[in-house]
Formats: structure tokens, C-alpha cells, sequence
């Protein structure tokens, strides 16, 4: 790995920062992505050219981004971001369909199906959605508390994780509506059957599985945010 | 010859494919340095804007094609990217696709009209 022999001073570090901020960059990640490149170029520009000042050497490797500066960047990240946490999550949800975990699934809708077959089990059905969903509730609960979670709006991995995550829970919300119906066909059945599974596996997925793949990314990526 | 890739059409689908190929060759790469070696290989013929460089490794962190680590140098935090397994397959697939795209543009601009 190449390395230049101008170090930018804590100071002058602190100054591109501001900078940055000034010119619309307002997450902390993307923050040290820019300073760090802005830094190299800085240092490249003073040692090929001594007499010029640090400040001078800023304006000269910003006038190499186009006039909207660093608008297109942000807005570029903040859409590949989502796009990050979108491809993981189906990754995972495909999962479900594929060995050996698609024999759970096909198992679970299977049981679910003769259960809600028979018409006795139908009034347990409600109480144990609900003991199910607050189960699965708790651990978000307890890991709200995590100070990194209040960092949302200041880190693009994190607000571009819960923009992302929040989406499916639709699923769960929208079987709180189905529950109370009562349906008689096999076939309906058979697909409210799959739609009550697969809203069980994102509940826990969203909030159990997601949040640990948050925590490894933070580890890996963010260690400035001390996960 | 100064090429910006930001603003030349002609260059915008082989970006993604000369960030590979350096990434390739390098255990891990970041941003500045990926510039600054595209720069130094082509004898300064050809400069990636920062406007241009990020958002493609951006996609292509986003595709799963490459990871990050970040690490603390001196001051500041430096991100780094490195090839996922699916980043060294799909590399290969991307240059042997070039070189038959260049053979075939070698092919139709050698032709009797002469050369453009």
C-alpha cells in the first residue's frame, strides 16, 4: 500500500471536518471517507509543492469536484448504503428457500396448515401471535438502548439500515389485520399459512438476525464509533 | 491527454473494470491510492475524479464485489477495499469480456476505410 510522507496535523485534520460539514456532508462515516481522501491529496499537493499553504492546497483539491461539490457523492453512497443492507437482507430471506433451511419452512407452513385446519385451534391462534410478537419484541427493546442506536442520523450505516429493515415488518402488521378472519378453503388456507410463517421469519430476522449483521458491520467498518 | 472519466461517455462502463483488475493485483486498495495508481499506470493519460471513483466503489460494495476494513492511520481513519470471492470471479469475467469488447473495436476500426 502506498504511503506519502506529509501527515496532516490534528488540527488541520479537525479543519476538514468542518469543512466538509460546511459543504453538506453531515453523516460522521462519510465524513472520514472525505477527509481521509481530501487528507492524501493535501499532503501529495504540499510535497510536490512546499510553498503552498495548507489552505491553498484545500481549495485546490476541492476545485476538482464538480460544482456541486460533494452532493453527488452523499447522494451516490446514501442509494449504494441501501442498496447494501436491501442485497444482504434478501440474501438471507432466500436462505429460507434453499437447503437445507426450505425444509423448515416447508415444515412450518405444513404444521401451521393442519393446525388451522382444525376448527378448535382456532381461537389459541390470536394469543399465541401476540406472546409470539412480544417475544420476538424484547431483545429490539433491550438493544434500542445501545448508544450507537441514538447515532442514527449521524451515521448513513445506521440510518440506511433502519430505512431498510423497517420496510418488511409491513408482513407482520399486515397479518394483524388477517388474523381476526376466518378462512375455510385449503387453499386460503395453505397461503395465509405461508404468509404467517414468513411474517414470523422476518420478525425474527429484522429483529434478531439484522441487528447482529449491524453490529459485526459496526466492529469491521466504524471502529471511530466504539461498538 | 487529460481523460476525466466524470464526463466522457466513452470510458463510463470500463471504470468498474479497471478498479477490479488494480484490486486484483492488490491485497487492498483505497480510494486515493486506487486513483493515484490508475494515473501513475497510464503514464498520466488518464485521471478518475473523486466524483466518478467513490460512487462505483460504493456499487460495488453494494453488489457484494467488495468489502471494506477501515484502520486507523496516524490521524484519521482510512477505509480499505479488498476483493470478495464473488469480486475475484466476477473480475475475471469482467476482463475477459474487455479484451473481447477491445478485439472487437480493434476489428471494426482496422478496417479498409483506414484508420480513425
Amino acid at each position: 500500500m502506498a504511503q506519502f510522507n506529509k501527515n496532516l496535523s490534528e488540527l488541520e485534520i479537525e479543519v476538514l471536518f468542518k469543512f466538509v460539514k460546511i459543504k453538506y456532508v453531515h453523516h460522521h462515516d462519510l465524513q472520514h471517507e472525505v477527509v481521509d481522501h481530501l487528507a492524501c491529496n493535501i499532503e501529495e499537493l504540499m510535497i510536490k509543492n512546499p510553498q503552498l499553504t495548507f489552505d491553498e492546497a484545500l481549495q485546490k483539491v476541492y476545485n476538482q469536484f464538480p460544482i456541486s461539490g460533494f452532493t453527488n457523492l452523499v447522494a451516490q453512497k446514501t442509494k449504494a448504503m441501501e442498496k447494501y443492507w436491501r442485497t444482504r437482507f434478501w440474501q438471507y430471506y432466500i436462505g429460507f428457500f434453499k437447503l437445507p433451511r426450505v425444509l423448515f419452512t416447508i415444515g412450518s407452513v405444513f404444521i401451521l396448515f393442519k393446525l388451522l385446519s382444525i376448527p378448535s385451534f382456532k381461537p389459541y391462534l390470536v394469543p399465541i401471535y401476540y406472546i409470539l410478537f412480544v417475544l420476538l419484541l424484547l431483545p429490539l427493546f433491550y438493544s434500542l438502548r445501545k448508544s450507537y442506536y441514538k447515532k442514527a442520523n449521524q451515521l448513513l450505516v445506521i440510518e440506511s439500515y433502519f430505512k431498510t429493515v423497517g420496510f418488511s415488518l409491513l408482513f407482520f402488521n399486515l397479518n394483524f389485520y388477517l388474523i381476526g378472519a376466518t378462512f375455510k378453503h385449503p387453499v386460503t388456507i395453505l397461503l395465509f399459512s405461508f404468509l404467517m410463517i414468513y411474517s414470523l421469519v422476518s420478525a425474527y430476522a429484522q429483529l434478531l438476525v439484522f441487528p447482529k449483521m449491524l453490529i459485526k458491520e459496526l466492529k469491521q467498518n466504524y471502529p471511530y464509533i466504539g461498538v | 491527454m487529460y481523460i476525466c472519466f466524470m464526463n466522457s461517455k466513452l470510458f463510463s462502463g470500463t471504470l468498474e473494470t479497471i478498479i477490479l483488475k488494480l484490486l486484483s493485483e492488490n491485497e487492498a486498495m483505497y480510494g486515493y491510492e486506487i486513483s493515484k495508481k490508475v494515473e501513475e499506470l497510464s503514464n498520466g493519460e488518464f485521471k478518475i475524479t473523486e466524483g466518478a471513483l467513490y460512487p462505483s466503489l460504493h456499487k460495488l460494495e453494494a453488489k457484494g464485489i467488495v468489502t471494506t476494513e477501515t484502520q486507523k492511520i496516524g490521524n484519521r481513519y482510512r477505509k480499505y477495499y479488498t476483493l470478495t470471492k464473488l469480486g475475484k470471479v466476477e473480475t475475471q469475467y469482467m476482463l475477459e469480456e474487455m479484451k473481447q469488447f477491445m478485439n472487437g473495436l480493434n476489428l471494426i476500426l482496422n478496417t479498409k476505410y483506414g484508420t480513425i
